[in-house]
C-alpha cells in the first residue's frame, strides 16, 4: 500500500505549489512513476481522490505515465528491459519482502526502486555495474492550474 | 508549469516536523567509529527514557543491524511508509533491513535516490531523538542528508580519533558544515587513548583545535579492548564498560540530564 503515501506526497507538493503560485484550483497533475517500483496506479488514482478532497487539487486529473526502464551493462554493453530484469529480480528479492497491514508482501523495490542494484546483475555476464536509464522513483513532471 | 517541490521532500519534511532533535554522526573520515557511537549513544538516550530513532544511512556498509545483532528482521509496511525495526526501547531502520546480505553497488544518482526515498518513506511517528549515523566522506549522499535535516531541529556530531592524519580531514569537514550552517554540537573524540590505557599522542592536538575553532569536545571515549568481543558475541554495548561509559556521558552532555 505504499502507493498510498506515493499519492500523498503528490498531493501534498502540488498543494504546496498552488500555495506558493497563487493557484485556486490544480486541473491537471502528470506524473511519472519507475516501471521498477511496480506502483499499481488504479490504487494511486483512488488514493488521490481521496486524498486530494477539501484541497485545490480535488477535482484535478490524474495522468500517470509509467516510465520504462532498461538496463545497460557497462561490463559487456548487453541492454535489457525490465520484463527480463524481472525474472531475476524476483527470485533474489524473495526472501526480503515486505510485508503491509492488508497481508500483501511486495519487494523492496516498491519503497526503494534503486535498491535494484542489490537484487539484478547483468543477464550475460553477471556484473553488477550497470547502468539505469532512468533513476528515480517518482516525480511530478507538470501541474495545471486556474487562478480564478 | 514545473515544480519546485519534489514530492519525497514534502514527505520528509513531515515527518522530520515529528521530531524533537535530530543527532547527527559523522566524519569526514571512515571507520572512526561513527556507527557504534551511534548506536550507543541512540541507546543511552533510550534507556534515559527518550523515544529514540536510530537511522543507519551508510549506504555503503549500513552496520548498525550488526552492531546491534538485529538479525532475521522482517520488514513491515503500511499505508504511512516504511516501520522502522523496535530493538531495546528503541526504534530503528537500516538499508541492511531491506537487502540484507547483498551488495549495495549504488552509483550516483541512484545513490541520492535511495537516501531521499528512505529517509521519506521511513515511519518514525514522534520522537524525542533521531540519531542518524550518516555515510562517510562528504559526497553526495551526506551533503543530501544534512540538507535535508538542517531545515529541522538538529546538531552535528563531528567524530574524530585523535591521529594527526584524521586532523586535516576533520578541518575540511568542519569548515564545510559552517559554509552549510550546520549547527555543531562539537567533536567525539573516539579512541582517546591507546589500546592498553595510555593517553594518545594526538589527542592534545585535538583539543588544541578543537579551542581554535571554538568547538568543544563532547566526550573522550577510550579504546575499550572489550568492545570487539561485546559485539562478536551480540551482547549489548553496555558491556563494554570504558566505551559505555564514556557514551553516557555524552548522552548526559547533550541532553542536560
Ligand atoms: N572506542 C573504541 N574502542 C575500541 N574499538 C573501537 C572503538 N571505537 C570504534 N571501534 C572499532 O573500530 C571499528 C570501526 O568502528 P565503526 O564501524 O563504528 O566506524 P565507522 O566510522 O562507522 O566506519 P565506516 O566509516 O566504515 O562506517 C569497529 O570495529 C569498532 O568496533
Ligand atoms: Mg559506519
Ligand atoms: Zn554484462
Amino acid at each position: 500500500m505504499h502507493e498510498w503515501s506515493v499519492t500523498q506526497s503528490i498531493v501534498e507538493a502540488v498543494t504546496r505549489f498552488a500555495e506558493e503560485k497563487g493557484l485556486k484550483r490544480i486541473t491537471r497533475v502528470e506524473i511519472e512513476v519507475n516501471e521498477l517500483s511496480q506502483l499499481e496506479t488504479d490504487i494511486m488514482e483512488e488514493a488521490f481522490r481521496i486524498l486530494a478532497q477539501g484541497t485545490p487539487a480535488q477535482n484535478a486529473e490524474l495522468i500517470i505515465l509509467k516510465s520504462p526502464v532498461h538496463f545497460v551493462c557497462k561490463n559487456c554493453g548487453y541492454r535489457w528491459d525490465l520484463k527480463e530484469a524481472l525474472r531475476y529480480i524476483q527470485e533474489a528479492t524473495s526472501g526480503h519482502s515486505i510485508v503491509d497491514e492488508e497481508g500483501t508482501s511486495d519487494p523492496p523495490l516498491h519503497y526503494l526502486p534503486m535498491l535494484v542494484y542489490s537484487f539484478l546483475k547483468c543477464p550475460k555476464c553477471g556484473s553488477r555495474d550497470f547502468e539505469l536509464e532512468n533513476p528515480f522513483s517518482v516525480r511530478i513532471k507538470s501541474v495545471e492550474g486556474e487562478r480564478e | 508549469m514545473s515544480l519546485q517541490v519534489e514530492p519525497w521532500e514534502v514527505l520528509a519534511e513531515k515527518r522530520l516536523s515529528e521530531i524533537g532533535e535530530t543527532l547527527l554522526v559523522g566524519s569526514g573520515k571512515g571507520g572512526v567509529g561513527k556507527s557504534v557511537v551511534s548506536a550507543a549513544l541512540a541507546l543511552a538516550l533510550a534507556k534515559k527514557g527518550y523515544k529514540v530513532g536510530l537511522f543507519d544511512l551508510d549506504v555503503h556498509g549500513p552496520s548498525i543491524p550488526a552492531i546491534l545483532g538485529i538479525k532475521n528482521v522482517r520488514l513491515t509496511g503500511s499505508r504511512r511508509g516504511l516501520e522502522p525495526v523496535p530493538h531495546r526501547g528503541m526504534k530503528v531502520m537500516s538499508l541492511a533491513f531491506l537487502v540484507g546480505d547483498n551488495p549495495l553497488p549504488l552509483k550516483g544518482a541512484a545513490k541520492t535516490e535511495v537516501v531521499e526515498d528512505i529517509i521519506s518513506n521511513t515511519d518514525w511517528g514522534s520522537l524525542d531523538y533521531l540519531v542518524v549515523d550518516l555515510p562517510p566522506g562528504t559526497g553526495d549522499e551526506m551533503l543530501l542528508s544534512t540538507r535535508i535535516f538542517r531545515r529541522h531541529t538538529h546538531r552535528f556530531l563531528v567524530v574524530a580519533t585523535p591521529s594527526i592524519i584524521a586532523l586535516s580531514v576533520v578541518k575540511r569537514l568542519v569548515s564545510l558544515l559552517r559554509d552549510e550552517k550546520i549547527r555543531i554540537a562539537g567533536i567525539v573524540e573516539n579512541m582517546a587513548t591507546l589500546p592498553g590505557g595510555a593517553p594518545h599522542p594526538g589527542s592534545q592536538l585535538l583539543e588544541k583545535y578543537a579551542e581554535t575553532e571554538n568547538l568543544r569536545v563532547l566526550a573522550k571515549i577510550p579504546f575499550d579492548e572489550t568492545l570487539e568481543e561485546v559485539l562478536l558475541k551480540g551482547a549489548g554495548l553496555e558491556n563494554a564498560p570504558r566505551f559505555w561509559h564514556a557514551v553516557e556521558g555524552l548522552a548526559e552532555s547533550l541532553t542536560g540530564t
